[in-house]
């Protein structure tokens, strides 16, 4: 069976442009999967509330912080329904729930704690191996088992290179907040002169928080998806993905074939 | 709840492709290019814009007032036509593309042409609407090709430039292989499928970027389905990799004579200390003794081999000057063969990096052959002596936009006059304010270089006004109707407030507009109409499909909006020179009369003439 999306070696920018169009045919069920993360930031928003007598820029940096440290319970089942749509091979909740089991232990390690602290460090871009949950759910495997293939050793595998989706990732973030905030500012601005004559839209009012939220769901998404496609790109310029998948379909046929 | 997602086994496979089919019957494809790529493009853009402004500024802020003016206009120009300009002479491509590797086609892959350079970059004014480029962006995401408004009604779309370099693939020429591929039996080429000749001959060109260990996972599953198929035994494949190399030998290279070649390996060994090794130049050594033509063959049409004139033709696309007759009949020859060779590419299951490259060229070939003629001064003498009065004579869209105009105009005006607050209510106090202050003193006679500065200032101002007006005719006209009830508004008021204000400064007024009013006022009604045009062509499609009709209608439009430009820009002139100067009234109302019989002779006289000659053209 032929995967949903050709694999061949793509620019870094194309896939980009691919994400928009898996997004786009896949739109419900990738908004439906990343629920739970959109639940998450909810409740990080409902929680920035109770520091309302705190600096802004202290509450906006501490709210930054939490969205990236979170964003894997966003990215995870994105991940997961974009690998059953990409390899066509319809994977049920129960083995989905029992690879997660699986990976778990990685998962926390390396997809909260070092986050955690990479993201302190402000390195996370450049050194951290992001594809952790591609890794993790796609192979349905975990890290930690004995019986790895060449592919996942580190010296060829693509989880050892650098991702830089993840910048991309922040960048978003980051403008989506900014941009949001000075939304709102300039609103209170024109509620002020036309509407109230008076009143005050506080930076920690609850909309303020539900705006990035819901603007990050879709913005969210759409970097897993992106993120899912460069990590099977470089899937397929060092492990030769693409090859693999042709001699795959190819040993298919010519066991079929008559002789 | 097993299998909650139905991924569609059968759907067909996703990529970014836009498949291109020629006049030749050649069917190549290109890569269009998402919003990322362009909006990087697009920024990179706007720096060299404002690098431009900033130098052209420096230069200018030397000559005073009259620099200011220039400044004005080079900063008009340069925001308005920098993208169209460059588009159109450079093969579609900016300053901003060409560092993204971005190019600017036709949706049937010819080039871009200068009116659909020119709507694509006037439009970008719709796309930007309502904010930061949003209604670009929702086109961007929900159509094919990640086409803007713009590219939508121009027709064209922007790609990816990508470049490949014809490669034979060499045959994987190691002991071991060689050996191997000794056991195999003859007839391999017809014995194995062309797809699968493919797939091992894409493998021996990337097997090199792998680690060893890789490579035998790779080959593992596909060298024991061969051995099968081939009915070889399950020894003769313990190194996958080795196994596959020796296959691919035997079955892509029928003419190469491994025992030869096998004999000369041997005899180049190297003694280094224990055992005999193959030198580092057998490979090298064999191949000058034998010519690799006598292997693999030249002309031949092979997986490997790339025929003499891919580079004839190469050699003839990145030539730099104009091609001479006997060269472009040459291009025409050699595009039609590769053309053939690509459909041969394809049908055989070609390696990938040979029909990449062959799609490469046959579309640069393309683009080279159906490139447009020099011959524009004509064109455009063509465009506006004939094709823009035939078009505008009678035309609904012009009627319109100059009823609703004028129409809101002349009511604003008389509604301004019968009830005098009426233009402090609806502009606020500060616009009459500035009004008012503005025609208190008399026009006098400026200098020339404050005449400079305000041409300047006028052409950039009410051009911009212009194109807004046309520009926002693609939500299906509304938006230059919009436009154009607008400024009929807020210019009648203001007309009506000023006939009703004490002397003299509505003397001083009407001295000051009557000179320029006509060109100014007629250029901003038939900008409309051109909006109004564009934006009926998604309504009333003729029977084609919205998109062709709105194509059709965008391109039917530029020639309106240039003549409305070209309009406002002489009104900036006599705006500058003229109406402000000691001439009197009477004088300026013979120069209003003048325009006003030239734009009816242009629009009617010669309309009616044109139309009379050559018939009406469709509305």
């Amino acid at each position: 069976m032929r995967n949903l999306i050709v694999p061949r070696e793509r620019k870094p920018l194309e896939c980009f442009d691919l994400a928009i169009l898996l997004c786009r045919r896949y739109w419900r069920q990738l908004l439906i999967a990343s629920l739970p993360g959109l639940i998450v930031l909810l409740a990080i928003n409902l929680n920035m509330r109770t520091m309302r007598h705190e600096e802004p820029a202290m509450v906006a940096g501490i709210f930054l912080a939490l969205v990236v440290l979170f964003n894997p319970f966003l990215s995870t089942p994105v991940t997961w329904v974009l690998g059953q749509l990409i390899f066509r091979r319809p994977v049920g909740v129960g083995l989905f729930l029992h690879s997660l089991r699986r990976s778990l232990a990685s998962l926390f390690w390396l997809g909260f704690v070092m986050r955690a602290l990479y993201l302190l460090l402000l390195l996370t871009f450049v050194f951290y191996p992001n594809y952790v949950i591609e890794v993790a759910i796609l192979e349905q495997q975990s890290l930690n088992d004995s019986r790895r293939r060449v592919a996942n050793l580190r010296r060829v595998s693509a989880m050892a290179q650098s991702n830089w989706y993840f910048l991309f990732s922040l960048v978003a973030l980051l403008f989506i907040f900014l941009s949001t905030w000075a939304v709102a500012e300039i609103w209170q601005m024109m509620r002020y002169q036309v509407v109230f004559q008076g009143g005050f839209l506080s930076l920690l009012n609850p909309a303020h928080h539900l705006w990035p939220a819901l603007l990050y769901w879709p913005v969210g998404v759409y970097l897993s998806a992106v993120r899912f496609l460069g990590y099977l790109d470089l899937r397929t310029r060092v492990e030769g993905w693409a090859v693999e998948q042709q001699f795959r379909t190819l040993a298919t046929e010519l066991a079929h074939a008559p002789h | 709840m097993k299998g909650a997602i139905n991924p569609g086994g059968n759907a067909e496979q996703l990529d970014i492709e836009w498949c291109i089919r020629t006049p030749e019957h050649h069917t190549f494809t290109c890569r269009p290019a998402g919003p990322l790529p362009r909006a990087i493009a697009w920024m990179l853009d706007l720096m060299v814009r404002a690098i431009i402004v900033v130098v052209l500024a420096a230069a200018f802020s030397l000559m005073g007032q009259v620099g200011l003016g220039f400044i004005l206009i080079t900063s008009f120009i340069v925001i308005w036509f920098y993208g169209a300009l460059f588009e159109a002479w450079n093969k579609g491509r900016t300053p901003g593309k060409i560092a993204m590797r971005l190019r600017v086609i036709g949706q049937d892959g010819s080039p871009a042409t200068g009116p659909s350079c020119i709507i694509r970059n006037f439009l970008i004014l719709a796309d930007f609407l309502p904010a930061g480029f949003f209604t670009g962006m929702i086109s961007m995401l929900s159509t094919k090709g990640f086409r803007r408004l713009g590219d939508l009604a121009a027709g064209t779309l922007v790609i990816y430039e990508e470049s490949f370099t014809a490669q034979n693939v060499s045959p994987v020429l190691e002991h071991e292989v060689m050996q191997t591929a000794l056991l195999l039996p003859r007839g391999l080429p017809l014995r194995l499928p062309l797809p699968a000749q493919r797939a091992l001959t894409a493998y021996v060109a990337k097997r090199n970027r792998f680690h060893p260990s890789r490579r035998n996972e790779l080959a593992q599953p596909l060298a024991g389905s061969l051995a099968l198929y081939l009915d070889q035994p399950q020894e003769v494949q313990q190194n996958p990799d080795t196994f596959i190399c020796a296959v691919q030998l035997c079955a892509c290279y029928p003419g190469f004579d491994i025992e030869t070649a096998l004999a000369h390996f041997t005899d180049s060994r190297v003694y280094d200390g224990n055992e005999k090794k193959p030198g580092p130049d057998a490979w090298r050594g064999y191949m000058s003794t034998r010519k690799q033509n006598e292997a693999f063959g030249e002309e031949g049409f092979s997986p490997v081999n790339s025929p003499k004139r891919w580079k004839e033709l190469e050699m003839l696309l990145s030539q730099r000057i104009d091609i001479t007759p006997p060269q472009a009949s040459e291009l025409s020859r050699l595009t039609r063969a590769v053309g053939a060779d690509l459909a041969l590419a394809d049908a055989n299951h070609l390696p990938e990096s040979a029909t990449a490259y062959l799609q490469d060229l046959v579309a640069r070939a393309h683009l080279h052959l159906y490139h447009g003629s020099a011959n524009w001064l004509r064109r455009i003498v063509h465009m506006v002596v004939v094709h823009t009065p035939r078009m505008l004579y009678r035309d609904g869209c012009l009627r319109l936009a100059v009823t609703t105009f004028f129409g809101i105009f002349m009511l604003c005006m008389i509604g301004g006059i019968l009830r005098p607050g009426l233009a402090e209510d609806v502009l606020g106090r500060a616009m009459i304010d500035q009004m008012e202050t503005m025609y208190a003193s008399a026009p006098r006679d400026r200098d020339a270089e404050t005449a400079s500065l305000m041409t300047g200032y006028y052409i950039s101002h009410n051009v911009g006004i212009a194109f807004a007006c046309f520009a926002t005719g693609i939500f299906l006209g509304l938006g230059s109707l919009v436009m154009l009830a607008y400024n009929g508004l807020v210019l009648g008021l203001i007309f009506g407030h000023m006939y009703t204000v004490n002397a003299p400064i509505n003397t001083h007024f009407f001295e000051f507009v009557t000179a320029h009013a006509p060109f100014e006022l007629m250029g901003i009604a038939m900008a409309g109409a051109a909006g109004l045009r564009m934006g009926w062509g998604i309504v009333w499609t003729e029977g084609r499909t919205r998109l062709a009709s709105l194509r059709r209608s965008a391109a039917d439009a530029v020639p309106i909006v240039s003549s409305a430009g070209v309009l406002i820009g002489l009104a900036a002139y006599i705006e500058a020179f003229v109406s402000p100067s000691g001439l009197p009234h009477a004088a300026k109302a013979a120069v209003a009369i003048g325009c006003t019989l030239l734009l009816i002779g242009y629009l009617g006289g010669l309309g009616y003439l044109q139309t009379r000659r050559r018939g009406r053209i469709p509305q």
